[in-house]
């Protein structure tokens, strides 16, 4: 392996840094070496994934139905009204008037 | 004309300025008194324009007396400091340009200008569009209009934070990874990321050039609309746009029914604040009432967002490359042409910055460039697929513009590298090209929540109408979960 990258030292390689015509000294140096290294790790893991051989990421696209979970199933009912003397602007909003859910996640379990 | 005149949207203004109730002039000297009060609070601006302004707004006074002025003529708006304006200095928030003053316009200043739009002044943003939070800049951060302890988000924080705090009727700003949605989600305002090349990128300092993309920032999804009418369509300036005469207008009344929406996995949100989950969970339900049908989609958000960095940081390391001390902005000096480019850069540019010229360096370095560069791009295309694999059975997709809110200016200051996080759910747009549009949906007590819909490449009038629908069912929500914030700025909704 050439000599400009991080060598697993933290550091940046003088190479590097020479090659994108740049210094990189004082008290940054430390700091931007490290965070350097850090993205190093993570895009390194992403040429080392199959993604990067054309794999796909996942399974098939999921497609069950949503269900919302109603106050009474979610079990953390939340008075979430419009406020005081807000004057709906669409047909549906007085429906939203009612207490609402506050369920942990956003999906209920597909049916 | 009872209403503060900084109170009003831009259609309401338009409307006002065409019935000759208000002239552009009011309204010019209203949003220049404005930023006099705010300014020192909440530093949206960079360099503000107003005897520009004020020209402008002369001249459009003059348009308005004739009927089939431009809708948008004698509306105030503010323009991100990385959109070149002739003979107004631009700075891209940098060390490295604080003196350069282009001697050309940017083609979405063009079509602004040729509208009769009124300039205030170039915004504040991150180092060259490097950044979340709009703390990295040479005139120092942006504050959050509904909380001045916390961002405005970035890296177009200056433009969200003009439109929010009422210093701006409209924005401009750029988007290369979510650096518009998100600030419009920490401000709780609308912005629409359009499809690759439907705005031209003419004028403005390119971070990623096959990424970025010029977008408004707005009150609301009606100004977005009015918004991209003006700035959609072909530039032969700029040979990635393509035709449009679209009125985006006209599609905001058709409703959802029959419409169906994809909506992450449960997991795909496991990182959210809760406020961000229960806004989703709102928003499907409110979905669901409205006659559509709602049902999971599989996302590459993680993938997209680790590729994202390599690709967007790869072309910023090329794109900077022409900073070298001889043809724009900062000179040091050196003992050769090699030093002194190197004593430039190393002066002129911020540690973001160079965080990122180094990471795409080292991409594209020829000890790995072949193998690592190609292996980046084809994972990029898996990831194009599948998206476009999930967006084939729906006609959106609603997912968070961000996982939280509006965090504590100086939160990532131990830690810069955490907020590349914060763009988990925006960057598969850029990468992909597709455009989303960001609504606020909801609050967790004094600060929105921002949501996204996704859609397939030009399927911007979809989005509108979808947005338009939830926009009018959730600002009760925004309205009463987003309090009046303690300097006594008007709520964004």
């Amino acid at each position: 392996m050439e000599t400009n990258d991080v060598q697993g030292r933290g550091e940046v390689g003088e190479k590097l840094v020479s090659a994108a015509m740049l210094r990189v000294d004082g008290p940054a140096a430390a700091e931007i070496s490290g965070d350097f290294a850090k993205i190093r790790a993570r895009i390194d893991r992403v040429v080392q994934s199959p993604i990067a051989d054309g794999e796909p990421t996942k399974g098939p696209i999921h497609t069950a139905d949503y269900t919302v979970k109603l106050p009474e199933e979610a079990g953390q009912a939340r008075a979430d009204q419009p406020r005081e003397g807000y004057n709906p602007l669409l047909r549906q909003a007085a429906k939203y008037e009612a207490p609402y859910a506050a369920v942990p996640r956003v999906v209920g379990d597909a049916e | 004309m009872n209403q503060d005149i900084t109170e009003m949207t831009a259609a309401e203004l338009s409307r006002a300025l065409h019935r000759r109730e208000l002239s552009s002039s009011d309204a010019a000297a209203a949003y220049l008194g404005r930023m006099t009060q705010t300014e020192s609070t909440i530093h949206a601006y960079i360099t503000p324009t107003a005897r520009r302004a004020l020209e402008a707004a002369s001249a459009a006074d003059e348009m308005l007396k004739n009927s089939g002025a431009p809708a948008l003529c004698g509306i105030p708006y503010a323009a991100k400091d990385n959109l070149a304006v002739e003979g107004v200095r631009m700075t891209c928030a940098s060390k490295m340009l604080a003196d350069f003053v282009p001697d050309y316009t940017a083609a979405v200043v063009e079509r602004a200008d040729s509208a009769g739009c009124v300039l205030l002044g170039k915004t504040n943003m991150d180092e060259f569009a490097m950044g979340s939070s709009t703390e990295r800049s040479i005139a120092g951060p942006t504050h959050n209009p509904l909380d001045p302890a916390c961002s405005a988000g970035g890296s177009s924080g200056g433009s969200a934070a003009a439109v929010a705090a009422r210093e701006a009727v409209w924005a401009i700003g750029s988007d290369t990874g979510g650096s518009a949605r998100q600030p419009a989600s920490f401000c709780g305002l609308v912005s629409l990321k359009p499809t690759y090349g439907l705005v031209s990128r003419r004028g403005m300092t390119e971070l990623a050039s096959s990424l970025d993309c010029v977008c408004p920032i707005t009150r609301d999804v009606t100004d977005c609309a009015l918004a991209m009418n003006l700035l959609a369509g072909r530039d032969p300036g700029d040979m990635t746009t393509f035709d449009s005469d679209e009125d985006y207008t006209l599609a905001l009344t058709g409703g959802v029914s029959g419409m169906t929406f994809g909506i992450p996995r449960p997991e795909m949100l496991d990182e959210c604040e809760s406020s961000v989950r229960r806004a989703m969970n709102r928003a499907a339900r409110i979905l669901e009432t409205l006659g559509a049908r709602v049902t999971e989609v599989d996302l590459p958000l993680e993938m997209a967002l680790e590729i994202y960095m390599v690709v967007a940081a790869a072309e910023a390391s090329s794109n900077l490359a022409r900073f070298d001390g001889l043809r724009y902005g900062l000179t040091a000096e050196g003992a050769t042409a090699a030093d002194r480019m190197r004593a430039t850069r190393s002066a002129g540019f911020g540690d973001e910055v160079k965080r990122r010229i180094l990471t795409g360096a080292y991409a594209l370095s020829s000890t790995y460039g072949g193998g690592y560069y190609r292996k980046i791009k084809a994972a990029q295309a898996t990831v194009c697929r599948e998206t476009d694999t999930a967006l084939d059975t729906v006609d959106a997709v609603l997912l968070p513009t961000a996982s939280g809110v509006a965090f504590r200016l100086g939160s990532y200051a131990d830690n810069p590298t955490a907020l590349y996080r914060s763009d988990c759910f925006t960057t598969v747009a850029n990468l992909t090209g597709i455009p989303a549009l960001q609504i606020p949906g909801g609050g967790d007590g004094h600060l929105p929540v921002g949501l996204s819909l996704m859609g397939k490449k030009r399927a911007e009038k979809t989005l509108f109408r979808a947005a338009f629908a939830l926009e009018s069912e959730m600002k009760p929500f925004v309205g009463k979960e987003v309090g009046r914030d303690a300097v006594g700025y008007a709520k964004p909704c």
